[in-house]
């Protein structure tokens, strides 16, 4: 009995993770997300913090390290 | 490309009045977005967090404790608990009273109080040994003994901290990058309760002789159930967090934490289920065993990991990850070989030789997603190294990619049969298992919360100084328990390989590499205080408030007239400004 549930167990993961792998990797094509890598590594910036803007710093840190703009980066290979 | 425009926008000078209001108005909407978001996120996070810190406190006194038993076998934990206790009572009114004090800034505050408690038990010490002549307890109980403090040590570390500190990144990244705020909060602080009595009756229970001996398997068989309760609702929330996504694109961090949330209730359920409670008899169980073990570091610590980094590093310095591409690769290479990678912790074992050689392959395999995220998170910083300086986030979470690199290259090797017949069963195995825990999750971890706090409160982190203290104690710490153990384990590797060498003379060759390592191990825990001081001064709102989202309020006209005319303060800095 207790082989039976290991084995259960162990097969079941296989085609439970396997599976679980397969159908999400299919899902992301359909939904597109494999399209546009330029786009999509971009989504985490936004109109507030956008590309160039640096976001952290020391608390004591003087300000003129805490934004920093640059458009060069914009152009900036995916 | 809409961020691109609104740089170009921001920078250009000719650019017309419309489209100004335009940027600002859709600046404006997003800084609200975000704080919004994160202030749904602040109870529930901060909760996970703050028993995360509570436990990695206790990890590192049992941590401490086991590294001192190696060298010092009859070594007391009373004898720490003690002067913990007394120092306490013998400086508490001098603190009282330096905190008090109106003229002294807060980093000074803070160092008056550590000398004031370092000073109380230098006092204790010379009054209970030459004053008082009290010999210090040379028996401390079963619930002391080496056997009972690592296990103890282990399991807070992996799920004390580990699991916590992971569940409190995700339940800010999550929200953050489906950009939709935080649903079920009060479930997520009911999960989190639950966990921590959990966690609580697991100590007891293993200190109590309880244990079940089954490495990451540890606590006695009553905690299991409160752990899968706990991982069920926050899986849970994790599944109806993406169906209620409003970002159309799934962020390679998301992938990275919903694939964590995905693997780690099923993984633990399973693994409890036949290790514990109906256990697979004879060496089956071993393999079992570590299946487990090894997919709780790579499919649950860190993907969580790896993907905060994905996150925080681009984040911090404003510059997408190098190759996105290559991300994706990383990630569904990861899923698919990790899983395999349990057995090389059986090499030599009594176990069908084929299931190693599986292992070893997927192990080897590793290489692509390791490769894949190192160049990623290398040359995403490269010419942005200068930010180290200033960023408190990106020194820990840097740290930690570098680590990863570094770690996940050396486990591949350490699969090799060839290399496990020195390697295997010495300290060398026990440095590498540090380095990954702690030098690469915990540092990103550490990196993750400097970043994510003051967005969840609205407070800054109250002492530079002290944020300083911990990232050098930590990564000095880790470097010296990483160094001194490797040297000690590949050398008694080969000392144990030759049948002439006396095996007592290969212990005594460990020993100065032993005590290095409770050095290295003091030195990590120390930080872990620093690091729960910083934590609870910014729960009790000690230190500056943020500028920034925080504050932020809708703009009125004068506030977008004034920028336009030629002021380059964001909507959030206008607004303050104005108060």
């Amino acid at each position: 009995m207790a082989d039976f549930i290991v084995y259960a167990t162990v097969l079941g993961s296989i085609v439970f993770f396997g599976g679980a792998a397969i159908l999400a990797m299919a899902w992301s094509f359909r939904n597109g997300q494999f399209e546009n890598f330029h786009k999509s590594s971009r989504s985490i910036f936004d109109a507030d913090e956008p590309v160039g803007r640096v976001t952290d710093r020391f608390p004591d840190a003087p300000r003129s390290h805490g934004t920093k703009n640059s458009s060069s980066e914009a152009s900036h290979r995916s | 490309m809409a961020a691109s425009t609104v740089v170009n926008g921001l920078t250009s000078p000719n650019v017309s009045n419309a489209d100004a209001g335009a940027l600002a108005e859709e600046q404006c909407r997003a800084a609200k977005e975000r704080a919004a978001i994160d202030s749904a996120s602040r109870l529930p996070a901060l909760a996970w967090l703050a028993g995360a810190t509570f436990w990695l406190l206790w990890a590192s006194f049992f941590g401490l404790v086991t590294s001192i038993k190696m060298h010092i076998p009859w070594f007391d934990v009373r004898v720490i608990m003690e002067l913990g206790i007394i120092s306490t009572l013998l400086s508490v009114p001098l603190m009282v009273l330096i905190a008090r004090s109106k003229n002294l800034s807060l980093d000074a505050k803070i160092g008056f109080c550590t000398f004031a408690f370092v000073a109380a038990a230098a006092l204790w010490l010379v009054l209970r040994t030459w004053v008082f002549d009290i010999r210090w307890s040379e028996h401390g109980g079963a619930w002391q003994t080496f056997g009972r403090t690592r296990m103890t040590h282990l399991s807070l570390i992996g799920y004390g901290w580990g699991t916590q500190a992971g569940i409190a990144g995700i339940l800010w990244l999550v929200p953050r990058l489906s950009r939709t705020p935080l649903i079920y909060p009060n479930a997520l602080i009911a999960a989190a309760a639950i966990w921590n009595v959990g966690i609580f009756a697991g100590v007891i229970g293993i200190l109590a002789g309880l244990g079940t001996s089954v490495e990451w398997l540890d606590f006695p068989p009553f905690v299991p159930p409160f752990l899968i309760v706990s991982l069920a609702i926050v899986a849970a929330w994790g599944i109806v967090t993406f169906t209620r996504r409003q970002e159309s694109h799934v962020y390679v961090t998301l992938w990275y934490c919903f694939g964590a949330m995905f693997w780690m209730p099923w993984l633990y359920t399973v693994a409890v289920i036949i290790n514990i409670y109906s256990p697979a008899t004879g060496v089956v169980q071993s393999a079992c065993n570590w299946w487990f073990a090894h997919n709780v570091l790579g499919l649950w610590l860190t993907p969580i990991g790896v993907g905060a980094a994905y996150y925080i590093i681009p984040k911090v310095i404003g510059r997408p990850v190098y190759s996105y591409y290559l991300s994706i690769i990383g990630f569904w290479s990861l899923a698919l070989f990790y899983s395999w990678a349990g057995m090389h912790h059986l090499i030599g074992g009594p176990i069908p030789p084929w299931m190693v050689s599986a292992s070893t392959v997927g192990s080897m395999m590793m290489f692509i997603p390791v490769i894949a995220v190192g160049v990623n998170h290398h040359m995403t910083m490269l010419g942005h190294m200068g930010q180290l300086r200033y960023s408190p986030s990106l020194r820990f979470v840097v740290f930690g990619a570098i680590t990863y690199t570094a770690v996940s290259a050396q486990g591949a090797i350490e699969a090799l049969r060839e290399f496990s017949e020195v390697a295997h069963f010495t300290n060398y195995t026990v440095g590498h298992a540090h380095l990954g825990a702690y030098g690469f999750f915990t540092m990103i971890m550490f990196g993750v919360f400097y970043y994510m706090v003051p967005r969840l409160t609205g407070q800054e982190w109250a002492s530079s100084r002290l944020i300083r203290l911990h990232f050098w104690l930590c990564s000095v710490g880790i470097v010296i328990y990483f160094t001194s153990l490797s040297i000690s384990g590949w050398f008694e590797g080969r000392q144990m390989n030759n049948p002439d060498y006396p095996f007592i003379q290969k212990m005594s060759n460990e020993l100065p590499w032993l005590i290095c390592r409770s050095i290295g191990g003091a030195m990590m825990s120390l930080g872990h205080v620093a690091w729960a001081i910083l934590f609870v001064l910014n729960i009790c709102g000690v230190g500056s408030r943020r500028e920034g989202p925080t504050f932020f309020r809708e703009k009125t006209s004068a506030e977008v007239e004034a920028e336009l005319n030629g002021s380059t303060a964001t909507p959030a800095e206008v607004a303050l400004a104005s108060r």
